[in-house]
């Protein structure tokens, strides 16, 4: 507990600091290329994560392709970009994705991500759903982890690269509107980290945790979006949510996404109603292998109108002529499903899940915000996708943006160097002051906190959205109390300490999503808006 | 495990042993949680966090996948993962993988930084 004697250190308020050219905040595959590419460049570079590096974020579990245009073709992924992301995607941005991501995979490729490649060295590529050419490449199987496995191995040889493990970015240092360092928390030791650095990179992935159902890692909780709301960044595109339709809730996953039934689905099968009653095809036409994002329509639909079963679930099934087609294309994933207790005759019960966030913070060219030295990549950036993402573009825009972010911050910080001295120690001391103030004994525990955000988030931000949903929502989640208790007196690896850092983070993440839908009354891309008294909306936005 | 069946009406239980560590010190305590159908040892703590101690040490990132192995621990005397073993009704241990180097319940620093 806090003593009043001023003989005893208040054990909270311990400060270290540290200096770096360019602090990377998140190790998934765009924080970890901005690392390594800034080291490149030159910098001494510091990787912040507040798990375990380049094991925590949503890119290790991502079994993704990647987009990679051939040559010739960076003009038509372009085009592509900007269809899909429904007016909303920056040309600009898509050019340089389209353009860097073919040399940024060949650099994996270098460092060990084994992509297939033809006789003449070139990339395998294939065509997938949303894409007008084939450029679609991977390595096979588990693509995130290898990924990031070659990623780490980059890492460790490099004498210019500190990692932080089980450190927190809590909030960014300003100085005259430019980024001078942040402040962190150091899980382990039990202390805050002023970090003195010229360009702040973060790479922290979305905001999955705004949701109960998602398919992300637990440490979504939208921290980026946080850092950025504070320190007044712009933020673009927040109100866009993607969500895998078919979702496994129940049998609980076990060593395994739970989107494996997603692919599935695309094939065949059959989505149920309680009652055992079909109901995609009372929404869409095309039944239940339409777009991913109009099954989750129709499902969120199916269960308003009370048709769910008794965990708010439907049940994705598949008779024995469509089991069949499923063995011929995924025999793989059939394989596993005995083992995780599904039959598929029988079915198992799935819900929409929160997936991925295409807009984020908003960057230039140079992956940099409008506060000069605070530069994004990855999940947490936005503009690039626009309204919602073509398939394998995730992990090109963290490659590209990534390494971008890295190579900028590094030019940056040869220029300006870090500053240091006591006037940004006491800026740290007042971020703590100010973080500790919100810290109680008898306040809602952090869980507490994060479930009454994502109680208003599910209701009004999920597939389907209504004017008054999302005001409501809006004007809830500005009205929440940010006081939490935190459990324990000894700072040291205390778990409710880092949880009540995530749970504010949650609520600052869940004002921006609610700000930006409210801000935008119709449709368009993955925001799907209807009136409150549509009973049967027509589930594909049309077309202006 | 030996499961002595629930009462009639009565919702079956985990009682959860954990071994708990904080730097020196090392101690059990045992968590009573509802037993859900098909959950995994990893829900089972979670749901202790949630709902008795939020400051239970245990350390995961990817919930369901087992791609981020960090949700190690023995299970009834067995090195796994949290998240790749269901959990039956009835009592259960969990301790660290190896206790003599955790340092917050089942919380291990990690060697190798990347």
């Amino acid at each position: 507990m806090v003593s009043n004697s001023p003989a005893v250190a208040n054990p909270w308020t311990r400060v270290r600091t540290e200096r770096c050219d360019v602090a990377v905040v998140g190790s998934g595959a765009a924080g970890m290329n901005a690392a390594i590419h800034a080291a490149m460049a030159g910098a001494t570079t510091l990787i912040i994560d507040k798990g375990a590096i380049g094991r925590s974020g949503a890119s290790i579990q991502a079994n993704v392709i990647a987009s990679a245009a051939p040559e010739g073709g960076y003009d038509a992924h372009v085009r592509d970009i900007v269809r899909t992301g429904a007016g909303l995607a920056d040309q600009n941005l898509a050019e340089v994705l389209a353009r860097e991501a073919p040399d940024r995979f060949r650099e994996w490729l270098e460092w060990g991500v084994r992509f297939h490649v033809d006789a003449s060295g070139d990339f395998v590529r294939t065509k997938t759903a949303g894409h007008s050419q084939a450029r679609s490449i991977s390595p096979g199987y588990g693509m995130g982890e290898k990924a990031c496995r070659a990623l780490r191995k980059w890492l460790i040889k490099s004498p210019d690269v500190r990692g932080l493990p089980y450190t927190s970015a809590v909030e960014l240092l300003l100085d005259d509107g430019e980024v001078r360092g942040l402040v962190a928390w150091d899980f382990q030791a039990g202390e805050w980290v002023v970090i003195d650095a010229p360009s702040v990179v973060i790479a922290t992935g979305g905001a999955q945790q705004l949701y109960r159902a998602n398919t992300a890692a637990a440490t979504l909780t939208g921290d980026g979006f946080a850092l950025a709301r504070l320190a007044g960044a712009a933020l673009v595109g927040l109100e866009f949510v993607l969500y895998v339709p078919v979702s496994l809730v129940s049998p609980r996953p076990i060593a395994t996404s739970r989107a494996i039934l997603e692919t599935l689905r695309k094939v065949a099968g059959q989505i149920v109603d309680r009652d055992g009653r079909r109901f995609v095809h009372e929404y869409t036409p095309e039944g239940e292998q339409a777009p991913w994002e109009v099954v989750s329509r129709a499902i969120q639909l199916a269960l308003r109108a009370g048709r769910g079963t008794d965990r708010g679930t439907v049940v994705y099934r598949a008779d024995a002529e469509e089991q069949a087609r499923l063995v011929a294309a995924y025999p793989a994933i059939i394989d596993k499903l005995p083992g995780l207790g599904i039959d598929l005759a029988v079915g198992a019960e799935v819900t929409p899940m929160a997936h991925f966030f295409p807009g984020g913070i908003r960057i230039d060219a140079h992956a940099e915000s409008d506060i000069p030295g605070l530069f994004a990549a990855g999940e947490a950036a936005g503009g690039v996708h626009g309204a919602t993402r073509l398939t394998g573009d995730a992990f090109a825009a963290a490659a590209v943006f990534g390494a971008r972010a890295g190579r900028f911050g590094a030019d940056r910080a040869r220029v300006i160097g870090p500053r240091g001295g006591r006037d940004l120690l006491r800026a740290g001391h007042d971020v703590v002051d100010r973080r500790l103030t919100m810290r109680t004994t008898s306040a809602p525990s952090p869980d507490a906190r994060m479930r009454a955000v994502q109680d208003v988030v599910a209701d009004a931000f999920g597939p389907v959205r209504t004017p008054s949903g999302m005001r409501h929502a809006d004007e809830a989640l500005a009205g929440l109390a940010t006081e939490t208790s935190v459990q324990g007196d000894d700072p040291r690896g205390n778990r409710s300490f880092t949880r009540f850092l995530e749970a504010y983070n949650l609520q600052l993440a869940g004002r921006a999503l609610a700000e930006a839908a409210r801000a935008r009354p119709e449709s368009k891309g993955a925001h799907f808006v209807v009136d409150d008294d549509t009973v049967q909306p027509v589930l594909v936005e049309q077309r202006r | 495990m030996n499961t002595p069946p629930a009462p009639d009406g009565a919702s079956p239980r985990c009682a959860l042993k954990l071994r708990r560590v904080r730097g020196e010190n090392s101690w059990w305590e045992t968590f009573d949680v509802p037993f859900e159908p098909s959950m995994t040892f990893l829900d089972a703590l979670l749901w202790v966090r949630a709902e008795v101690d939020p400051n239970l040490g245990f350390d995961y990132a990817c919930i369901t996948n087992n791609t981020c192995k960090l949700c190690q621990a023995r299970i009834d005397g067995t090195p796994g993962y949290l998240c790749a073993v269901r959990a039956t009704p009835g009592e259960h241990t969990i301790e660290p993988v190896d206790v003599d180097r955790a340092t917050f319940d089942l919380f291990l620093p990690r060697d190798d930084v990347f």
